[in-house]
């Protein structure tokens, strides 16, 4: 079986459950009182879809505004971005513009995935409709779901969508991109799987 | 693919209704079983699939043909593991119709065999070879894929064309079909034409059979190429005097520069000559060129004209080669590319040197560093132009700016004088950094900022030196003005209690009366001298009048200076009490604040400094005054609006406007002493102003950027101010790599995610210290406020507040004066803290917080802690009443205990950012920059500037492209760029890719050269030429006499010979072009007979062989590049007329008899394809095609047997090549 390494990135408001939704995926869990991440954090899941092993670096953000200088060099070599907003709160539905202009700048890849993920429906207090989410996730080409962390809905799907997605994306996916660089510049080789220089390990 | 086949052995199946020969029961249903098709009949059905869909066997294809123009299709098929490439050849032209003479019996021909016959098609000027040796104007080619093993023997050829005739007969395709035998370059073919009636077997074999008189066509090839005007006239190139400077370095260079005409093919022809009349041998001859009837000429333009952007790229990329070779070490193969080098100085006509001079050494350093040598010229620094895409793409680095300068002036400096050069250049230019570094100069051309990841690395390099260099430009900078400054604060400090000023006042009160509700204001009056402190400080310090008549209003989010005057007051008070302590100043801040002064005019320069200093002060303190009067009016506003909000807002403003009171009590006498001094003065009235305030109230917060909405501290009741905090440091991209790796090492447990968090918190720690330090009291809950408002949770108003403050905020010492105890925390947690430090710095280079700093802080808190206490009794009062105002608690993840959030908390303490240890070491990063630049080996630092340097070239060539308006280069560029954006890094890898950019570039260069300089300039060429060429036959009119006429006649031949294939001369002898061509003819001839004469002494051993090669001869001296070469006396061709004979005519058209003249035709063709084998290899074809002969005529033998002589034969070639 082919083994791919994808680099995910999860990114949004503070707050809205991006770690939650990780965690939610990579260990079928739920922790309300999660801390709030400092910096970036980082798990691993290998899925299999489409014979291929896929093995998921997924690149947990912190939301806050101060942690945003600290951030972007994460987003180098991003074959994917989940994209969170909270549906309770319209605020950061409305700070999405803010997070798709810092993902223009820093992103590496032109054709990365961009998924659009409406967290926490399971809240009663709905602030942002489906439609809207929608029509942002339309008019800017990206994929869309609502989930919930919470209560595990559409969690997996969003994954899965977001790496069957990459996968049919043949600059983010190619056989042929891989090549192990011996270049005193590129990324040092390391035992743990992170994307060496932005490009797909198909071994 | 769906496969058509059709069992060749049941003739054709009725279902494929399209075939010629369909049988009678067509009207039985059977199943066609296709799954046991043998590969050979799978390979035949492909076959007449590709005839039928190329409609070959259309009937009436060859009405089509005449006037076709030239195309070819192109489809794979295979034999079993086999691939075969078909290639169905179209060649253009007219065809004479009924050439084989009148009406029905030559429509029984096929069109094959009358175009053969066609005198008309004799000498195409431009076709495929087998198009000129039958005469062909549409064909089949059947050739092994380029690479695959090609088809040797006797029995795969026959096996092929049987292939051929079975799918010939069941398509009745009537084209011509040839299958290529041996390699490629032999050129040689079988095949075989069918129709109903008649067939045509081409073979390789020359067989002729005389049959009555024979009519013969000859034409005889004379390469001219040997021209006497050897230097060419072109666009100014590479001065050899001139040596480097600026303007030269600062361009690449672009165009062709070696002459565009190569040769000019000069045929003389005689269509029609009956053999009998005509003598042609090795020692005689009729064929007089300057006697036949029409001469062709074609121009043969340089093929790879070396453009010098080209051979600069070219040259460069070379020594990179020599990464890709395994094992070498990167010093020794140094004697490759000297040799290298030195062939290209050559080819740019430069003398070779060992080495760079000094002067040129100087004069590329200079036009690097310009500010190196003339202090005065300040270099802007580079704007991205409109082609950022580009940089973006090519991932290299903006134009014009010092990595760009800096791969363009290495390229040419070695392209000029070579890679030792270059490295020496390379040298120069680390010590010139360094020198930099340790002066404190910034580097020119390089945008300030953090590090682009947009660009190549080398460029992130310099960035980061340049950010280091800056930062130690400013630390400096303010060092000396601290300095300055020193003595006057400790003189100034003690009297700055009783220092009240009246133009504070005045200010102060105009602007108050201006934004504000007049009860407002009555208010504030009213609290007099009931400090909390709050703003107060500033208060005073912004009311320096100078700064207010100097700096106009400025944009709030321009707020870097506000902070400044908190932090000069720091300086000054420290200074006093502990002196050993130097690290005061964050870069980023001042950084701020120069822009500011920038912005406002003012020119820094040394002298005036201080009181530029104050001035900009000013500027800051008045911004910060219009914040506060916006605040202000925010509050008023917020009156209106809700009961809750106009509470708190007044409280505010009670605390401000007490604080402006007793400050202006206090400043006015030192304003007054102080107010002639001049510009100066703003800067410590302030301060002075300050100091006292901050000894007097203990509550001054430190390093204060701006208020923090309308938030208050929840303890204090006191508004909350956003810290001046320290930015991230920059990094390049390498080091994000690096960091990142190390992150993804650490694995995804739970406790790898709590180290990750604890590595990345150095930020959040410095980011809490200073929250702290601008706002003394604060809790957890104000922080988390302000840095993740969404993790407050607002409590629902009207419920009791109190209580809730109390279990939230007051959770640490219950109601009993909250700064107090937070003060006295402080000081608990030093150890703790530092402990905690430690542990970080075992971790890597995340530690943050050093110990000399420690101390610092030390003494800070004390301060606090005294402070706190001198005035905690108001604070009680003041904290109790507003503490009312804020409801609400953490989120649920932020109220966890045991949070790294409140454990970096718990160990932050209250230093304001300057006071911090500095996230970037500008120290640390700039030597790493240093060190990694200076340790870079020659191919690395190449590989490094390849991209830049592309981009540069492709820059270069688009602006041509746009200047000229070109049509033809786009498309090239366009690959070459996003060939371009396919690499990720410069690696040794990728050189192959670069290659091929390069390779791209060039072809761009040089059809741009042809659009623009080359047409123009071969006409030119060749004007000179054909001028030459009328010298030398004598024919020069010399009077002048008709010269207009002849001119233009030569004018029209030399457009005819750039526009079309070729320039057909009916009038050899007689027109003006013609006596020029006669006079290149004979000039070429004289020299071939002396160079002839030459070789044939050279090479006595082949003498013979070459002789009765006759005009060959010249062909196999390696150095023929000005010889003159009738090349062949091929071409003669035998009509023969006796095809009506036999249904089996054996034979192409008929060549001359003799093997040697054969030769030499082959030759000749060989010649025409620019093959470039040479004389033995040729000669080994000739002689390898007897053999075949041989073979043949040994008839079929079983297929492994053939191929095994097939390849003994191979061998005794080698040996007799070798």
């Amino acid at each position: 079986m082919e083994n791919v390494n994808l680099k995910v990135l999860i990114i949004g408001d503070s707050g809205i459950g991006k770690s939650s939704l990780l965690l939610r995926f990579v260990n079928d869990t739920f922790d309300p009182d999660q801390s709030a991440t400092i910096g970036v954090d980082f798990k691993v899941k290998t899925i299999v879809l489409d014979q291929k092993r896929v093995k998921l670096s997924i690149w947990d953000t912190a939301g806050q505004e101060r942690f945003r200088t600290l951030t972007p060099s994460y987003y180098r070599g991003a074959h994917g971005v989940i994209l969170v907003y909270d549906v309770s709160s319209r605020g950061s539905f409305q700070n999405l513009e803010t997070w798709l202009n810092e993902l223009d700048t820093y992103a590496t890849k032109k054709d990365l995935v961009k998924m659009l993920v409406g967290n926490k429906i399971d809240k009663e207090s709905r602030e942002v409709s489906r439609s809207d989410g929608l029509q942002f996730a339309r008019r800017n080409s990206m994929l869309f779901i609502e989930a919930s962390a919470k209560t595990r809905d559409g969690v997996q799907q969003a994954f899965q969508e977001l790496v069957q997605k990459i996968l049919q994306t043949p600059s983010l996916y190619s056989a042929e991109e891989h090549r192990q660089t011996l270049d005193p510049l590129a990324p040092p080789p390391s035992d743990v799987s992170w994307c060496g220089g932005g490009s797909c390990t198909v071994t | 693919m769906k496969r058509k086949i059709v069992a060749p052995m049941e003739q054709v199946s009725e279902q494929e209704g399209d075939a010629a020969s369909s049988g009678g029961d067509a009207g039985i249903f059977e199943i066609t079983d296709f799954t046991n098709a043998s590969p050979w009949e799978s390979f035949i059905a492909d076959l007449e699939g590709l005839f039928r869909q190329w409609e070959l066997a259309r009937p009436d294809y060859e009405q089509s043909l005449s006037g076709g123009i030239q195309h070819r299709k192109t489809e794979r098929i295979g034999y079993s593991s086999r691939k075969f490439v078909v290639t169905l050849e179209v060649e253009g032209g007219q065809r004479e119709k009924g050439v084989l003479g009148n009406g029905a019996a030559a429509a029984e021909w096929p069109a094959a065999v009358r175009e053969m016959m066609d005198s008309s098609r004799d000498f195409p000027p431009r076709a495929h070879h087998l198009a000129r040796w039958y005469g062909l104007s549409q064909f089949v080619v059947i050739c092994p894929t380029e690479g695959a093993e090609s088809l040797h023997s006797q029995a795969q050829a026959n096996l092929m064309l049987s292939s051929v005739s079975i799918a010939i007969t069941n398509t009745g395709c009537t084209t011509p079909v040839f299958v290529q035998l041996h390699q490629p370059w032999r050129l040689v073919y079988v095949g075989m034409c069918g129709s109903d009636r008649v067939r045509v077997d081409y073979s390789g074999s020359v067989a002729t059979v005389k049959m009555g008189p024979v009519q013969v066509a000859v034409r005889f090839l004379y390469v001219l190429r040997h021209w006497s005007l050897d230097d060419w006239p072109v666009e100014p190139l590479v001065d050899v005097d001139r040596g480097f400077d600026g303007e030269y370095l600062g361009k690449l260079r672009v165009g062709a520069f070696t002459d565009p005409v190569k040769e000019l093919h000069l045929s003389a022809i005689w269509p029609r000559l009956t053999e009998e009349l005509v003598t042609d041998n090795g020692t005689f001859s009729d064929l007089n060129p300057n006697h036949a009837s029409v001469w062709t000429v074609t121009l043969h333009l340089t093929e790879n004209a070396s453009c010098i952007l080209g051979v600069t790229a070219e040259s460069y990329s070379k020594p990179l080669d020599r990464l890709t070779s395994p094992g070498s070490t990167l010093a020794s193969p140094l004697f490759q590319s000297v040799v290298y080098t030195a062939t290209q100085r050559m080819e740019l006509g430069r003398t070779p040197e060992e080495n760079i001079t000094e002067k040129d050494l100087e004069a590329v350093v200079k036009f690097l560093f310009p500010d190196a040598y003339d202090s005065n010229q300040r270099t802007p620094s580079p704007t991205t132009q409109g082609d950022s895409d580009l940089v973006v793409k090519l991932k290299s680095a903006p134009l014009d700016s010092l990595t760009c300068r800096l791969a363009k002036a290495l390229a040419i400096v070695n392209t000029e004088c070579g890679v030792k050069a270059m490295c020496k250049v390379w040298h120069e230019v680390t010590l010139e950094l360094r020198y930099r570094w340790e002066n404190a100069i910034s580097l020119p051309h390089i945008p300030e900022g953090p590090p682009d990841m947009k660009c190549c690395i080398l460029h992130q390099k310099l960035q980061m030196l340049n950010c280091s260099i800056l930062h130690k430009i400013k630390h400096q900078q303010a060092q000396q003005q601290h300095d300055r400054q020193q003595p006057r604060v400790n003189h100034v400090a003690p009297y700055a209690n009783e220092s009240p000023s009246p133009a504070l006042k005045t200010h102060h009160g105009s602007s108050v009366s201006q934004c504000m509700p007049p009860n407002s204001t009555t208010t504030t009056m009213e609290r007099n001298g009931t400090s909390t402190g709050g703003g107060t400080g500033r208060e005073g310090e912004r009311m320096c009048p100078q700064s207010d008549g100097a700096v106009p209003t400025r944009p709030i989010s321009n707020s870097g200076s506000g902070s400044r005057p908190s932090r000069r007051d720091e300086e000054g008070r420290r200074s006093s009490g502990d002196q050993s302590e130097d690290e005061f100043f964050e870069a980023l801040e001042d950084h701020d604040a120069e822009e500011e002064e920038d912005s406002g005019g003012i020119t820094v320069s040394s002298s005036s400094q201080v009181g530029e200093r104050g001035l900009e002060e000013g500027g800051g303190e008045e911004e910060e005054k219009m914040e506060g009067e916006r605040e202000r009016k925010k509050g008023s506003g917020g009156k209106v609006e809700g009961k809750k909000e106009g509470e708190e807002t007044r409280g505010k403003m009670e605390g401000e406007g007490e604080g402006e009171t007793n400050s202006v009590s206090q400043q006015q006498t030192e304003d007054r002493s102080d107010e002639p001094v001049g510009g100066a003065v703003g800067g410590d009235e302030g301060e002075g102003g300050r100091a006292g305030v901050v000894g007097g109230s203990g509550r001054e917060g430190m390093g204060r950027l701006q208020q923090c909405g309308d938030l208050v501290i929840i303890a204090t009741g006191e508004p909350m101010y956003i810290p001046v905090t320290q930015e991230h440091p920059p990094l390049t991209e390498d080091h994000v790599w690096e960091q990142q790796a190390v992150m993804a090492r650490l694995g995804t447990s739970e406790e790898a995610t709590r180290l990750r968090a604890k590595m990345q918190s150095s930020s959040l720690m410095s980011d809490m210290q200073a929250f702290k330090a601008a706002n003394p009291g604060c809790q957890l809950e104000d922080f988390v406020r302000w840095y993740s408002p969404r993790d407050w949770e607002e409590g629902e108003e009207g419920e009791g507040e109190g209580e809730v403050e109390e279990m939230e905020v007051g959770g640490e010492g219950g109601g009993e004066g909250g700064p107090t105890k937070a003060a006295s925390k402080f000081d608990v947690d030093e150890g703790e803290g530092e402990g905690w430090e430690e542990e970080e710095g075992g971790g890597g280079e995340w530690g943050v917080i050093g110990e000399g700093e420690r101390s610092g802080g030390d003494s800070e808190s004390d301060r606090n802690d005294q402070q706190h206490k001198d005035s905690s009794k108001e604070h009680e009062t003041a904290s109790h009443t507003k503490k009312k105002f804020v409801s609400g608690r953490l989120s649920l993840r932020m109220r966890q205990p045991g949070g790294l959030w409140w454990e970096v908390w718990s160990v932050a303490e209250p230093v304001p950012a300057h006071r911090q240890k500095k996230l970037f070491d500008d120290t640390r990063e700039a030597e790493k920059v240093l060190h990694y630049l200076a340790g870079l080996k020659t191919a690395e630092l190449g590989l490094l500037v390849l991209p830049v340097l592309t981009h540069c070239a492709v820059h270069a060539l688009r602006e041509r492209h746009a200047a000229h308006r070109l049509s033809s280069s786009e498309s090239h560029l366009t690959d070459a760029v996003s060939l371009l954006s396919s690499i990720p890094h410069p690696t040794t890898d990728s050189l192959p890719k670069f290659r091929e950019v390069i390779s791209l570039l060039s072809q761009t260069e040089h059809l741009q050269a042809r659009a623009l300089s080359f047409m123009p300039a071969a006409g030119h060429s060749l004007r000179l030429k054909l001028a030459q060429g009328l010298d030398l036959s004598g024919q020069h009119t010399g009077d002048g006499k008709g010269r207009g006429g002849a001119d233009s006649e030569i004018s029209a031949g030399i457009e005819v010979l750039l526009q079309e294939p070729e320039l057909v001369l009916q009038d050899p002898t007689t027109s003006r072009t013609g006596l020029a061509l006669q006079g290149l003819l004979a000039a070429q001839v004289a020299t071939r007979d002396l160079e002839e004469q030459e070789v044939s002494m050279r090479k006595i051993r082949v003498g013979a062989e070459h002789r009765r090669c006759g005009k060959g001869a010249a062909q196999g001296k390696p150095a023929n590049s000005a010889a003159a070469h009738r090349e062949a006396s091929g071409g003669e061709r035998e009509r023969e007329r006796k095809g009506e004979k036999g249904e089996k005519k054996k034979g192409q058209r008929g060549r001359d008899e003799s093997a040697g003249q054969n030769r030499a035709t082959r030759a000749k063709e060989v010649k025409w394809e620019e093959r470039g084998v040479t004389g033995e290899e040729r000669e080994g074809n000739s002689q390898e095609e007897k053999r075949n002969q041989e073979d043949k005529k040994k008839g079929g033998q079983e297929g492994q047997r053939e191929s095994e002589r097939a390849q003994e034969k191979e061998k005794r070639k080698k040996k007799d090549r070798g």
